[in-house]
């Protein structure tokens, strides 16, 4: 005895550490799969607990016939086999709560449960005959409710009323009596919990019919066929504020609807028996009674009845171009939506037959889908959204289509899709919207389809009424408007199919002119613009939009600056930037195609024309302003030119005065400096800014 | 027997005491043997959001949110108070006005008569919908959309207003509506930023539209809004350089995982998976993203129906075609500000361009995600920051006028997505200065916005600076009555 006294001690004392330790961290434990097992046992083992205690309970109340000394051996030993049964119980079943999400009702048995665990352990220590009692019996009360509670799990947790509420829970349809399935229930929920038959607030009874019909102390409950005097609904209708106003502040209130019902049936007469076939066509009650009976419906139909789909079969569905999602955590259908033409696999489609009960939502909108999608897409009968938007399918593939039963919306917009889809959507008794916009479907068609199914509605969509739009002007494609003698311009418009005609002598462009066709070398001696105009049938034609080009000029063979500019965070430094021919945009300081110069670090460039050089006559010097800038920022601009770098001589230079200036919006300038006609290898330009001030520079031309 | 046992119990010594000990820890160490994450240390924020959970199910799966920034003018568009052409002229009763605060603009302004819109107003649909002339297109979607008359805020200039309109609260630095959507409910398409965001403006008194409304405030930053730009590259950097194909890009980026990995193991800063992630979620952009942003496959009459703008980027038109395309392809918040709208003066003149700009394109996004039959799964929310007054801004003349800022009462249009379609919600008094019926304030709207998307405003939390955060706050009620 001495042995099993200190070996069971010590083990209870280990156990309940580690119960501790569980109920600690329960949060992060998890139980490895073949520990569940056994936590599953828990229903198993439970009964080894509750039939001790309840043992020592009834050994408890047999004191007086056993000899002392037995007793005491019997019930000590009985008091550490409860204790060890009902801790390892407990554990078994910490085990299987961890496997679920945890209910309200669990939480109570899993509490409880250890509560007794704890009981029953400190019941190994208690020495003192009433204490002991005490304990024993809490901890068999204790046991009474964690086993009703754990039942409630298994079996649900009305599984004892079950049998009495089954009578309340009768279907309700049309030969319902409107009493027992409409009034009662408002009644019910609203009224009797201080109207009943132990607590008859205003001697009034509202269980039952019969009991109504009695009243209370303040008379009859209502006037058949006269719900205004009816003290039901006066009370109701009183301010809430109001004293004698039912049901009393605080508590539930009727909703208006349930007052319109109410009244509705003490009009027709506050009948017990009467259903809604026992009601004229049009009876106001019946109207009320038809919606309620919808809705009930509706509620019934958007249960779904398939099973959970495995968790770890959505997320190994899951990748970048695939997303796979319940609809919610409480329901088990899933949308599926897969993007992306140019990344699409046809095993996108057909790797999802583990979820194919699942699937009630699919879009596969722009994706080039084939056959066997098509077949995969038959097998999914739960399907209710099938986009197919602006894929390939046409009216044949659409067959295997007819076993989805459940379809509500099909979207078939931009298809290949003609009218003989009439017989496929016989198949498909649910269908609620087809969408069928941008198809060969004829406006003909269109109507014969909504003429024989007067169920569906059909989404053509938008159908121009024949309004015109004025079109945008053409766009220079090529982009560059300084240009080499070699290059070809291209023009070019968003919208498909756009004449674009255009005139070089400066004339306007209008219908008759020059239709472009290809890419077109410019003539930079006609300093005329390019005129363009845009054209399509059934729209009115564009503005008529400008564009001016340049010539390139000569471009140095190198380009060197003393100093790089203070801006070089930009694409390019000022030695690449002021010769790239790309002109730098409205307003300096606005985009990477300028470079800046103060009156320290000024413009100080060479350029080098290597050893056969052109023929140059004139250098042009752009240059712009900041959007807010309103003085002249330029002081001095000199060329320098020879054949020796170092021993250049000046040619040209101009100074200008801090005055204030006027500047066409977007702040471009331009000096343009004619040079005696020379074949100098070196041409140096140095540009210096006033005071505090900056020099934008974006290119300099030499022609 | 109970000798015994009383003797044992008194022997409890020293090694009774360490042996009982070895097995307290014992036990304890055996329940530890459960925790696996026992030694791993803190879970990173990363692995707490609550990515893709839904509190129910719901319709909305996207939202297109078209704010018109710079607050237009409520009188002239959607609430209809002939009553003001009546008092034309007239001083704003102080019983009316109930000592609300205005701007510096119009606070020293004499008396507040009253003007009445210059534009017609007509009922329409068979909703019968009242809208201005200055609408035509979106008259003729008015079943489609439900009309909420009675919003109001708490800000009155256009900055904080806007910030509250876009994350809760008048001060920068919360998460915007789009980042919290991103953050509750992830991206639907993993080569798509989950939030992006679209500007575009209009020819008249434009206000300023800031990055920090995008902003990811405190959440992850995989939670900001992607800018589009109006360029040709709609997403800037996205190409490859020059010389570097896809393969290579792809070997390239891998191993800059793995070396952002070594960093993340050494400093385990979440941001660096972050960042991590955004490079391929960039790599994959680079084949999505031309797909959708190339406009110019679009057909004839979608191009009609927007209006030729749409083909020019950087236009409302441009913008609503793409927020459609972005929409369509699973991008969870497309976010589109049209600048303009502060019609101070010159109302008369300015408001009809500003229409004009995004009349048809509205209507159109609409009609367009109808006959997709995307409608149902998108919400598009159309509106600005506040309203405007009832009496007019400077000098009132018979063909010249200007309303100030008004926070009291504006409207704004909701369309799909679970909402009611084919009503109007709310009403002002018959001078639409106050509401009468059914308020609706910015934290309602948001959070009917998060219902309509399947989340519980209540429960949509991050924990920052030792409190719990919501886009609404502490405030904010689902207007039930506007649902479907």
């Amino acid at each position: 005895m001495k042995k099993l006294e200190s070996i069971s001690s010590n083990l209870l004392f280990l156990f309940h550490c580690f119960l501790v330790m569980l109920l600690i961290f329960e949060n992060s434990v998890s139980i490895p799969y073949w520990l569940q097992p056994l936590g599953r046992m828990h229903p198993l083992i439970l009964h080894f607990p509750i039939a001790f205690i309840v043992l020592l309970v009834i050994l408890s109340f047999l004191k007086k016939q056993i000899d002392s000394k037995s007793f005491q051996k019997i019930n000590r030993f009985l008091v550490l086999f409860t204790s060890f049964t009902t801790v390892i119980a407990t554990i078994m079943g910490l085990f299987l709560s961890l496997e679920s999400t945890p209910t309200e009702l669990m939480t109570l048995h899993k509490w409880i449960g250890v509560v007794v665990s704890f009981l029953i352990y400190f019941l190994t220590f208690i020495k003192k005959e009433t204490l002991y009692k005490t304990v024993l019996y809490i901890g068999f009360i204790c046991v009474l409710f964690t086993g009703h509670f754990g039942a409630g799990l298994t079996h649900g947790a009305n599984f004892i009323t079950e049998p009495l509420a089954k009578v309340e829970s009768i279907e309700i349809n049309e030969n319902t009596p409107i009493f027992i399935g409409f009034v009662k229930p408002i009644l019910d929920a609203k009224c009797v919990s201080c109207h009943n038959a132990e607590k008859q607030k205003g001697d009034l009874d509202m269980t039952s019919f019969e009991k109504m019909m009695l009243g209370g102390k303040k008379g009859k409950l209502w006037i058949s066929k006269n719900p205004e005097e009816s003290s039901l609904l006066k009370r109701a209708h009183l301010p809430i504020e109001h004293e004698k106003h039912m049901p009393p502040e605080g508590k539930k209130q009727l909703t208006s609807e349930e007052i319109k019902l109410l009244s509705a049936w003490i009009n027709q007469g506050a009948n017990e028996k009467i259903t809604l076939t026992d009601l004229p066509a049009n009876d106001a009650l019946g109207v009320l009674i038809k919606s309620r009976l919808k809705t009930i419906d509706n509620k019934k139909k958007l249960a779904y009845t398939f099973d959970f789909a495995d968790k770890k079969d959505i997320e190994a569905l899951e990748n970048p171009f695939r997303t796979v999602i319940q609809k919610s955590p409480s329901s088990p259908a899933i949308d599926v939506v897969i993007h992306g033409r140019q990344t699409f696999k046809q095993e996108f489609i057909t790797d999802l037959s583990k979820i194919k009960k699942q699937i009630v939502s699919l879009n596969l909108s722009y994706l080039p889908i084939d056959k066997n999608s098509i077949n995969f897409i038959s097998s999914l009968h739960n399907l209710e959204d099938l986009l197919l938007n602006f894929t390939n399918v046409n009216t044949e593939d659409l067959e295997a289509i007819k076993t989805c039963s459940n379809l509500k919306n099909l979207g078939l917009s931009g298809t290949q899709v003609d009218a003989n889809i009439a017989p496929i959507l016989k198949h498909l008794p649910k269908l609620n919207n087809v969408f069928i916009w941008n198809t060969s479907i004829s406006e003909d068609d269109i109507k014969i389809l909504k003429s024989e199914f007067t169920t569906i509605n059909f989404e053509t969509g938008f159908i121009s009424l024949g309004d015109t739009l004025q079109l945008t002007p053409p766009i220079l494609v090529s982009k560059k408007t300084i240009l080499d003698k070699e290059e070809f311009i291209e023009l070019g418009h968003k919208i498909q199919n756009v004449e674009i005609r255009y005139t070089t002598d400066g004339s306007k462009p209008d219908s008759t002119s020059t239709l472009y066709k290809r890419p077109l070398k410019i003539d930079f001696a006609n300093k005329k613009p390019i005129k363009t105009i845009a054209y399509k049938k059934n729209w009115l034609a564009s503005e008529i939009k400008d564009y001016s080009f340049s010539d390139k000029g000569y471009t140095p063979e190198k380009f060197e600056l003393i100093h790089q500019g203070l801006n070089s965070e930009f694409i390019g430094e000022a030695k690449t930037i002021l010769i790239d021919h790309i002109k730098g945009g409205k307003y300096a300081n606005s985009s990477p195609f300028w470079a800046t110069f103060s009156e320290k670090n000024y413009l100080n460039a060479v350029a080098d024309f290597g050893a056969n050089p052109p023929d140059i006559k004139k250098v042009i010097f752009s240059y712009g302003m900041r959007n807010n800038q309103k003085k002249e920022s330029l002081a001095l601009l000199e060329i320098w030119a020879g054949e020796n770098k170092n021993n250049l001589s000046l040619i040209k230079h101009i100074k200008k005065n801090h005055n204030k200036i006027i500047v066409e919006k977007g702040g471009q300038r331009q000096i343009t400096l004619e040079i005696p006609k020379s074949k100098n290898r070196y041409y140096k330009i140095v540009g210096i800014p006033h005071k505090k001030e900056k020099l934008y520079v974006d290119q300099v031309f030499f022609y | 027997m109970d000798k015994e046992i009383f003797e044992h119990r008194l022997n409890v010594n020293r090694r009774h005491f360490l042996g009982k000990m070895a097995m307290g820890v014992g036990g304890a160490a055996l329940g530890s043997l459960l925790i696996p994450d026992l030694f791993k240390g803190p879970k990173t924020i990363e692995d707490q959001l609550p990515l893709g959970i839904k509190h129910f199910a719901t319709k909305a799966k996207r939202i297109i949110m078209l704010t018109q920034n710079g607050a237009p003018s409520q009188l002239e568009s959607f609430d209809y108070k002939p009553k003001l052409n009546d008092m034309f002229g007239q001083d704003l009763p102080d019983s009316i006005r109930q000592g609300q605060r205005l701007t510096g603009m119009t606070a020293n302004q004499k008396n507040f008569p009253l003007v009445g819109s210059k534009f017609d107003f007509k009922q329409h649909g068979k909703s019968g919908t009242w809208v201005s002339d200055l609408f035509p297109n979106i008259a003729k979607i008015t079943d489609d959309i439900c009309v909420i008359k009675s919003m109001h805020t708490d800000a009155i200039n256009h900055d904080p207003a806007l910030t509250f309109l876009q994350t809760g609260s008048q001060q920068g630095n919360r998460p915007s509506m789009g980042s919290w959507l991103s953050y509750g409910l992830g991206s639907e398409n993993k080569n798509l930023p989950a939030f992006c965001v679209l500007l575009s403006k209009g020819s008249g008194n434009g206000q300023g539209v800031y990055s920090k409304l995008w902003s990811n405030g405190f959440l992850d930053s995989t939670h900001q809004g992607v800018q589009l730009s109006a360029s040709e590259d709609p997403i800037l950097y996205l190409n490859n350089p020059d010389g570097m194909d896809k393969a290579q890009r792809k070997k390239m980026l891998d191993h800059l995982a793995k070396l952002n990995n070594l960093g993340h193991a050494e400093f385990g800063d979440p941001e660096i998976h972050s960042k991590i992630k955004q490079y391929e979620m960039a790599f994959r952009m680079q084949t999505a993203v031309p797909e959708i942003t190339d406009l110019s496959k679009e057909p004839d009459h979608i191009t009609k129906m927007y209006g030729a703008d749409s083909m020019i980027p950087g236009t409302y038109a441009s913008n609503c075609l793409l927020a459609r395309k972005l929409s369509e392809s699973g991008v969870r918040f497309v976010q589109l500000y049209h600048q303009g709208w502060d019609q101070h003066g010159n109302l008369q003149r300015d408001m009809p361009k500003q229409a004009l700009d995004v009349d048809k394109a509205s209507a159109a996004l609409i009609t367009d995600l109808k006959q997709r039959g995307l409608l149902d799964e998108t919400l598009v929310i159309w509106g600005g920051e506040f309203g405007r007054t009832n009496y007019c801004q400077g000098k009132l003349t018979k063909d010249n006028y200007g309303r100030d800022h008004h926070p009291r009462a504006f409207s704004m249009f909701m369309a799909g997505g679970g909402v009611k379609a084919g009503t109007s919600y709310g009403k002002t008094d018959e001078l639409g200065y106050n509401i009468i019926e059914n308020p609706v304030h910015i934290h309602d709207l948001h959070a009917t916005i998060l219902h309509l998307m399947g989340l519980d405003h209540e429960k949509l939390t991050y924990k920052h600076l030792g409190r719990r955060f919501r886009l609404t706050d502490v405030h904010g009620h689902v207007v039930k009555d506007i649902l479907a």
